[in-house]
């Protein structure tokens, strides 16, 4: 079964949620590199007008005296695993690393990422020539543009005084800051994106501390990096949705905009402009079912999703109308597909502002205000939301999308004071799709949603998208989504790729660990001589024989092979009595 | 409510109330901000100018008419704060959490000083607070990104909050708690 893994990695593993939201300028232009025509004026030492990557410095010291080269390793495995978006031209170079004492400044030409680790008397983190102060922040990403929003260098520190950090992402239990994952956020922003709408999107405004789900990119971001940066010769692939969200006939600033899969999974979300137009682009061509529905409840005191979440420019968001009904739309390559949204005025008579993440334990009530994951394991399970609004009977909880079986719910009032909580009983097929599905409570009339903020998860991940499991590739490489440790890379010159290896379980920098390729078998009869030997689908193989083992030379027999199974037979008809040696080759 | 389950309810809530963090930005309470500022000011934004420095870094200088000084002892009629970033002609220069000051708006912000004696502010967005006053009450309110709207960070601010049972907050609670905390 483990062969089988590698190319369904690709299809199922990563997170399939989408919702991006970008910075753009008074013409509609979005902040970015322009990495298709370097800007001349952006110095060479920012992109690098020859591999039009864009060129990060990097300072040696790290955070920590003795993890600092897993430190900056964690920051390459997320700028690698932005530059892994499949279909686009986002490149990422390192230049030289440097000595500590580095600052911000967006006028050096040169993109510095390091640890503050100097405090000035007082407490004070000071940075950016003493002119900016972080002591309220993880990491603080500093881009700086012209005014068409191109990049002209960007700069990110992390807070090395205030907060303490580790990078292995095994390590379930520390409740220290993942580099890697608030790196890859902001390294969502150095590339010119804004917060999520989703819950359990890379770039919502706040994640759990330690390993959580936020870590690894999800496809809601790959989108976005598609979006700015994808290749033109992919762009026909995809289609577009855009539309107007109105209400009274006029725009609603603010709505969050989901299409969602036939699965339910959300496949890519966005929130209106101040005009109520969206645009939902590049997705792929496809039926999708899509809603709107307000970033909050007016009503609710403390909101899971704010509207300053998204960005300070999102303040005064329109909350105060009702979620709509859901549309079927179809997207079709290269084209763009019209979905407008008329929303009415009020809002629903419940709201949801804290969750009750899965659970087998029917006693044990957690109170959350994060996204949640939960397991396909074809057993009952509990989830539940809180609120102080929520009805004490006859409402349903649901989750978005198929694959799933719901049990009783209850209703308590007395498990957090001034809290009700409504628990549904949900079974998650094995075989349901995994991605981001949103909750929501519906009674009568009354719908209220939490967008986003359950993942259903597959046990594995493939934050690279390269098709082969994450874990296997953070155990053998420093970056797990380097070019070294990419699927069709071969870093011990074996002969075999990492995709090959790891389907083998061999060790892929060790040129004497590869598949072994042993004859099984050899039979002759009438149609000839047939051997047979263990193989590696996909992989191509060359039967090689001679007649003498000591002193003729090997002849090419037949064709090269492609082996389909985990064994291969191959039949050489023109052999049938005479004595002969074969021997077989695993081509690269 | 089983009341058998009691600590371990309470022990999971707390748990997760822990994790609730910024991605990037961890709201500082209104006593840690009034415990780092060396000085708070209340005033109204009356201009800013956009400068490079001789490193050729773009920062912006706010000028406050000043109200009241909170803590610490800056006095006169304007005072001065500055900033990274800002748009010096072609150029901008921004992070998400840079604070966002206009002309004519009312402000109390809390800074710390520089080598060169310059007046930054204190967690960047985090330490600058609107001033506003509803028309139905006329009452002066404040508010930032993390405070006088929804905050996660404070288990009980959280709590209270999502009961409807935390006011938003005033300026003159703002300024009890400030003096409270530099005493």
């Amino acid at each position: 079964m483990k062969r089988l893994l590698a190319p369904l990695l690709a299809l199922g593993l990563a997170k399939a949620a989408m919702a991006f939201v970008l910075f753009k300028n008074e013409n509609g232009e979005p902040l970015r590199w322009r990495l298709d025509e370097p800007d001349p004026l952006v110095h060479p030492n920012v992109v690098n007008r020859e591999t039009r990557a864009i060129r990060i410095h990097l300072a040696k010291d790290g955070w920590s005296d003795d993890k600092a080269e897993s430190e900056l390793n964690s920051i390459r495995s997320a700028a690698a695993q932005w530059q892994a978006v499949p279909g686009t031209i986002l490149k990422f170079e390192e230049g030289e690393l440097l000595e500590p004492g580095v600052d911000i400044n967006g006028e050096d030409n040169q993109n510095v990422i390091f640890w503050v680790k100097e405090v000035a008397p007082g407490g004070a983190v000071l940075v950016n020539n003493e002119r900016t102060e972080i002591s309220g922040a993880l990491a603080v990403t500093f881009p700086t543009y012209f005014d068409d929003h191109t990049i002209v260098e960007a700069d990110m520190v992390f807070n090395g005084v205030n907060h303490r950090w580790f990078t292995d992402y095994s390590n379930t239990f520390s409740k220290d800051n993942f580099v890697e994952a608030v790196a890859l956020h902001e390294f969502g922003h150095f590339i010119g994106l804004q917060h999520s709408p989703l819950g359990a999107a890379t770039m919502f405004s706040r994640t759990a501390a330690g390993v959580s789900v936020s870590a690894g990119l999800t496809l809601d971001e790959a989108a976005a990096a598609q979006s700015l940066y994808g290749r033109d010769s992919e762009s026909d692939l995809f289609g577009a949705i855009s539309g107007k969200v109105t209400m009274s006939g006029k725009g609603v600033f603010g709505a969050v905009v989901i299409a969602e899969d036939e699965h339910g999974n959300i496949v890519q979300s966005t929130v209106t402009e101040p005009s109520g137009d969206y645009d939902i682009a590049p997705i792929p061509p496809g039926k999708y079912r899509m809603r709107v529905s307000p970033l909050h409840s007016p009503d609710a005191n403390q909101p899971l999703v704010r509207d300053i979440d998204i960005s300070i420019e999102h303040q005064g968001a329109e909350v105060n109308f009702r979620p709509s009904d859901a549309t079927d739309v179809t997207v079709t390559a290269d084209d763009t597909t019209d979905a407008d949204f008329s929303v009415r005025k009020g809002s629903s008579a419940f709201y949801i502002n804290a969750v009750r993440p899965a659970t087998t334990k029917e006693n044990v009530y957690e109170l959350a205000f994060e996204p949640f994951a939960i397991e396909r394991t074809g057993a009952k399970q509990l989830i539940g939301v809180y609120s102080p609004s929520l009805p004490t009977n006859s409402a349903k909880l649901r989750m978005t999308g198929d694959g799933l079986t719901y049990g009783k719910t209850t209703y308590d009032q007395g498990v957090f004071v001034g809290f009700n909580l409504i628990t549904v009983e949900i079974t998650v097929a094995k075989n349901a799709k995994p991605g981001v599905r949103s909750l929501f409570v519906e009674k009568g009339n009354d719908r209220s949603y939490l967008n986003g903020f359950v993942e259903i998860t597959s046990g594995t991940n493939d934050y690279d998208f390269d098709g082969v499991e994450d874990a296997w590739q953070r155990e053998h490489f420093p970056i797990f989504a380097s070019a070294a440790s990419r699927a069709e890379a071969d870093p011990d010159g074996d002969g075999y790729t990492n995709s090959e290896e790891h389907a083998a379980g061999n060790n892929p920098n060790d040129e004497s660990s590869f598949p072994q390729l042993e004859i099984n078998s050899i039979t002759v009869n009438e149609n000839g001589t047939t051997i047979q030997w263990d193989s590696l689908p996909g992989k191509r193989y060359q039967v090689w024989s001679k007649k003498d083992v000591a002193k003729a030379t090997w002849k090419k027999v037949g064709e090269p092979q492609t082996a389909y199974r985990a064994f291969t037979f191959f039949t050489d008809p023109g052999e049938r009595e005479e004595i002969q040696f074969y021997r077989v080759q695993a081509l690269p | 409510m089983k009341a058998g389950n009691f600590i371990t309810i309470i022990c999971a809530w707390l748990a997760s109330l822990s994790l609730g963090q910024a991605a990037t930005q961890l709201p500082l309470t209104i006593e840690t901000l009034a415990g780092k500022a060396e000085a708070v000011v209340h005033g109204k934004v009356k201009g800013m100018t956009c400068k490079r420095d001789a490193t050729g870094r773009i920062f912006t200088e706010v000028q406050l008419k000043l109200t009241e000084t909170l803590k610490g002892k800056p006095n006169g009629e304007v005072f001065r704060l500055v900033h990274g970033g800002g748009i010096l002609g072609g150029k901008r220069s921004r992070s998400v959490a840079d604070p966002k000051f206009k002309i004519g708006e009312e402000v109390v912000v809390f800074v710390v000083f520089n080598s060169r004696g310059e007046a930054i502010p204190v967690g960047m967005n985090q330490g600058r607070f609107e001033v506003f006053r509803p028309v139905a009450s006329g009452e002066a309110m404040v508010r930032n990104p993390f405070h006088g709207l929804a905050k996660r960070n404070d288990g009980r601010a959280v709590f209270k909050r999502a009961l409807g049972q935390a006011q938003p907050l005033t300026l003159s609670e703002l300024k009890r708690r400030i003096r409270r905390a530099a005493k």
